[in-house]
């Protein structure tokens, strides 16, 4: 049996609304812990306006967001303690250097072996001979990879990409599906939004597809495809996810 | 060509205006509009309408050979510019859309030049209305348009010459040798024509300026420049209309120079344009918070431990931005400082002491006030990254309270360092009157101490409440060009700050005055006199700065991000 504890991530009925723009409507899903769920849709899905709500960077206008037990709303330290938010967009302090931003990142987690963590993961990231560098000095694929190391220094329970392969090199993207694989073995519940199908049906289990903020389609990767292909056959995700979007735009 | 570069150029122009006239449906740029456009008729419009009268103006054919002079200046001075590349500026969609295009280069700058005559009548229009009440619409115009002919001209007439092998340099001395020569000439000319003489009514002087424009070189001179200056401030509408055709005339002149020089200048314009690009983000990124690195290589003032209040981390951060972005303000105010006190010591004078002494109260007295603009190292700093801070675990009130502290102890300090100065050298100098005797007395220190940090914390909390209750007020869009909407905004920002601290300090003054006649009249003397005096104030100050980051603290962690900043994304 199943406990809330197995789950990093639950979501419950969530709706944002802006003014009169229904950004995300009534979506329910749940991440367990080594879980890797893949976000995807067309533009303008919601997509990222979900990702920011369990993140805690905006309030949804209805429903429940709970991290690895604490309800978001309620108890927002002890939530967020666990999570780890990395945007499509690298933010970066200006004026902090590589290491400043590392630094900064494990005192906010309250990270106690922040040095002994600190070398691995800019090797890891290949930032090494960057340490004391400021992000004006990086590249955008660097400053992608900065903002993941700043996610990763807590070793977070929890781990939120929106468009994590974003500016990096073939190597870095191989390193950063390892890191994503490495990290939900170790027990992380992991949600990801991408436009990259074949990255989503390489390193996700479960997948979500929506659209105009509603969910369309919910389950395993061989799940969506054995529904579209009704059991004859086999078909990829991309062609899953295309089935799908146009049913409903149909519809 | 022309008729599709026309139509592109009056569409957008269409749509650009359309869309500001839109925008003006949001109240914040209504009233910004309002306040913008009455404040620049009263800083240039009225002063030129209004005032005009009283005082004689320079009129006539004699504005128009001053202007011409100017005119002349800028035509000649254009050929020592250093830039020999020839590029040209372009926006990277143009760059991205005509330069594959199968377009000779001649339609490009015939492009470029269509292209800025809406900016060239936008220019003309300010001047006609803001700038000189003589000016002629239609003349400005056309001495805009021409003029940024002459100078895309002379852009490329700087590459070829570096052809040519006539450099930077050489331009340089050819140009200065030239402006020598016509100088000297001009006036040995001016003196031998027309002797000074003890002549000293305004129709004396100004026929002593006025006849030299008529005769000899400077007349030949200014020839050319005469038709642009004869355009925007023609006395006559003859005049105006034989420089107009004049100009016309030169414009096209100018354009088939610039077309047969055959300069390649597409490359040199792809990087000048990126060159622009950068130079315009460096700016917005300036407006939008984050003011530019000046030593990037001081390292934190502090080490910070592996664990423990997560705000400490906070004011870390800002106190390595606050070095990093303003030691350059804080050498030099220290510098001033060292500066004035040697000068107080180096003279040695009573007199000295005491004026030295009342310069350092006076700015004890307003750098609270500046102070908080300068050192913007704290929510504003970290607005363009609101998302990421909301994401870290720190409850809102505490995360105000953490991003307020580093420009709270370094304006605190340096106030607190002007104070004590001011009233050192007050002590040392000669005084008289009561307010002096108290300038110069331990208690004032005391009293700046007590009260300095909470007064710099009211005004800090007002500066970072602005832009998380009002952000559309302070926030602009990237891509949202300045404007007179802006200069507006910017006011009314101003006042409500302003009014804002108006409002906060009642409560401490109604507070203040009692507390102090009670410490006057009961402990005179007293060594509890400046304690019974000023901390029920501090006390009141320091209250509202509790209220005031709870109130700012639950506003960050309501505020929606997305939706505040004007970014909705989905």
């Amino acid at each position: 049996m199943i406990s809330a504890m197995d789950y990093g991530i639950e979501v419950t009925n969530l709706s944002k609304i802006y003014g009169t723009f229904v950004a995300v409507k009534d979506f329910s899903f749940a991440v367990k812990r080594g879980e890797v769920l893949g976000l995807v849709g067309p533009n303008g899905a919601g997509k990222t306006t979900t990702l920011r709500a369990l993140a805690g960077i905006h309030p949804p206008t209805e429903g429940t967001i709970r991290i690895c037990g604490s309800d978001l709303r309620g108890e927002p330290v002890a939530a967020k303690q666990h999570l780890a938010f990395m945007p499509d967009e690298p933010r970066l302090f200006d004026y902090l250097t590589v290491e400043e931003h590392l630094q900064f990142v494990a005192r906010i987690y309250q990270v106690k072996d922040f040095r002994s963590r600190m070398d691995p993961l800019l090797e890891e990231l290949e930032l090494a001979d960057k340490r004391k560098a400021l992000p004006s000095e990086l590249s955008r694929g660097m400053k992608q990879k900065l903002m993941i190391a700043c996610g990763f220094i807590h070793n977070p329970d929890v781990l939120i990409f929106d468009e994590p392969l974003t500016g990096l090199d073939p190597l870095g993207i191989r390193r950063m599906k390892q890191s994503i694989v490495q990290r939900s073995k170790d027990g992380a519940s992991v949600i990801l939004s991408s436009h990259l199908l074949h990255l989503v049906e390489e390193l996700c289990d479960t997948v979500a597809i929506i659209q105009h903020g509603t969910r369309l389609a919910y389950g395993t990767v061989d799940e969506l495809k054995w529904q579209i292909a009704h059991g004859q056959g086999d078909v990829s995700l991309e062609e899953a996810f295309l089935r799908i979007t146009e049913e409903k735009a149909s519809a | 060509m022309i008729a599709t570069f026309v139509e592109f150029t009056l569409r957008a122009t269409r749509n650009k205006i359309m869309q500001r006239v839109r925008r003006l449906r949001d109240p914040r740029y209504l009233i910004g509009a309002v306040v913008g456009l009455a404040y620049l008729w009263f800083a240039f419009f009225r002063n030129t309408r209004g005032f005009s009268a009283k005082r004689p103006q320079l009129t006539g054919d004699l504005m128009v050979d001053i202007l011409g002079l100017v005119v002349l200046a800028m035509m000649v001075l254009a050929w020592a510019l250093p830039q020999d590349s020839g590029g040209l500026q372009f926006s990277e969609a143009e760059i991205a859309h005509l330069f594959p295009a199968p377009l000779r280069r001649r339609d490009l700058l015939l492009y470029k030049i269509i292209r800025a005559q809406p900016q060239a009548l936008g220019s003309a229009i300010a001047f006609f209305i803001f700038g000189w009440r003589r000016s002629w619409l239609i003349g400005v115009w056309a001495a805009v348009s021409v003029l940024s002919i002459y100078f895309i001209f002379v852009a490329l007439g700087r590459a070829r010459l570096k052809l040519m092998h006539i450099g930077f340099i050489a331009r340089l001395v050819i140009v200065s040798v030239l402006l020598t020569a016509v100088a000297n000439f001009a006036i040995k000319d001016i003196i031998k024509r027309h002797p000074i003489r003890k002549t000293a009514t305004y129709a004396d002087v100004r026929s002593l300026i006025d006849k030299p424009f008529r005769t000899g070189a400077l007349n030949a001179a200014l020839f050319v420049p005469r038709l642009f200056s004869g355009a925007a401030v023609a006395p006559t509408p003859a005049t105006l209309a034989t420089s107009v055709a004049g100009l016309a005339g030169l414009g096209f002149l100018f354009f088939i120079l610039a077309a047969r020089m055959n300069v390649s200048f597409e490359e040199a314009s792809i990087v000048s344009s990126a060159k622009r690009a950068a130079r315009i983000e460096r700016m917005r990124s300036r407006r939008s918070g984050t003011p530019e690195i000046s030593v990037r290589r001081f390292g934190p003032l502090f080490r910070l431990a592996e664990t423990g209040p997560a705000e400490v981390a906070i004011f870390w951060k800002n106190v390595i931005a606050l070095v990093r972005t303003g030691f350059g303000i804080i050498v030099l105010l220290l510098a001033l400082t060292v500066l004035l006190i040697g000068a107080a010591i180096w003279t040695h004078e009573q007199t000295a002491y005491a004026v030295i002494g009342m310069l350092f109260i006076f700015m004890a007295s307003f750098f609270p006030i500046a102070a908080p603009q300068i050192f913007a190292n704290d929510l504003r700093l970290d607005l363009a990254r609101s998302e990421v801070l909301k994401s870290y675990p720190v409850v809102g009130d505490r995360l105000v309270a953490a991003e307020l502290a580093a420009p709270l102890f370094a304006i605190g300090a340096l106030d607190a360092l002007f104070a004590v100065c001011g009233s050192v050298l007050i002590r040392l100098g000669e005084r008289s009157g009561k307010l002096a005797n108290f300038l110069a007395t331990p208690q004032f220190i005391v009293t700046v101490l007590i009260l300095t940090l909470p007064v710099c914390a009211v005004l800090l909390l007002i500066r970072n409440a602005m832009p998380l209750y009002f952000p559309a007020w302070t926030i602009r869009p990237a891509d949202d060009p300045r404007s007179f909407v802006t200069i507006g905004q910017r006011i009314v920002v101003l006042l409500a700050n302003l009014l804002g601290l108006g409002i906060a300090m009642i409560p401490a003054a109604l507070v203040f005055l009692p507390s102090l006649w009670i410490a006057w009249k009961f402990f005179s003397g007293n060594a509890i006199f400046v304690a019974v005096a000023t901390f029920p104030a501090a006390g009141v100050i320091v209250a509202e700065v509790w209220l005031g980051i709870k109130a700012l603290g639950a506003r960050f962690d309501a505020m929606d991000v997305s939706n505040e900043f004007d970014i909705v994304m989905v």
